[in-house]
């Protein structure tokens, strides 16, 4: 994939407000279980359409991390 | 190993993210597979998590989504239950995590385990009339 690609121009973007919160609020303590519990507490407290974008957002995110730890890992041998 | 480690806490982090998502496991690899074709989405999440890491925007050259989530789902379920039923499947993917028990050994068995047939010489009623059989004691 390329910035390039001419298909990925049309595709739209959107964040919700509230999910935009819950990510934000998740990203500052990924990585602990508070952090896991206060986006539990804040998922549920999300409509249906804004539960599914918070999944969305979630796994690219972690499709995200995932790719860069590969990158790091092939760029120190 | 430092890879190795970093990965494998990737996984741990997506089973826990899974859980308090309230979804299955399944539900959530489902969810990377669905992302790795979004590539606006996917684009964005890269680029933010590289930028992060001091990396540059040429990584997105070699970003390939489906593959990537081949890759994810490979962490996150190494070995995938051999079972139809979801919550099965579900459950067996979970038993590790709770220390406590032989859950995870009695559930991951390939075989059931079943008592040893003991070859022993009948016992004096063997051969004793039951509801269910007349038994050889009246035979002549």
């Amino acid at each position: 994939m390329s910035l390039r690609d001419p298909g990925r121009a049309g595709q739209t973007f959107q964040v919700d407000d509230a999910v935009r919160r819950a990510l934000a609020a998740w990203g500052k303590e990924r990585d602990s279980e508070i952090g896991r519990l206060n986006l539990a507490r804040a998922a549920q407290k999300l409509t249906a359409d804004q539960r599914i974008q918070l999944h969305q957002r979630l796994a690219e995110i972690s499709l995200g991390l995932l790719f860069v730890l590969q990158e790091k890992s092939r760029r120190s041998g | 190993m430092e890879r190795d480690e970093a990965l494998a806490a990737w996984a741990q982090q997506q089973r826990a993210l899974a859980r308090s998502l309230n979804v299955s496991l399944e539900v959530w690899m489902d969810e990377l597979d669905a992302a790795a074709v979004r590539t606006t989405g996917l684009t964005g999440a890269v680029l933010g998590a590289a930028m992060a890491n001091g990396l540059g925007m040429a990584v997105l050259d070699r970003l390939d989504g489906p593959k990537l989530a081949a890759e994810a789902r490979t962490l996150v379920d190494p070995n995938p239950p051999r079972v139809a039923s979801p919550v099965l499947a579900e459950a067996i993917r979970r038993a590790d995590e709770i220390p406590a028990g032989a859950g995870a050994r009695r559930l991951k068995r390939s075989a059931p385990d079943r008592p040893d047939r003991v070859e022993a010489e009948p016992l004096p009623s063997a051969n004793a009339a039951t509801p269910d059989a007349p038994g050889e004691e009246g035979d002549p």
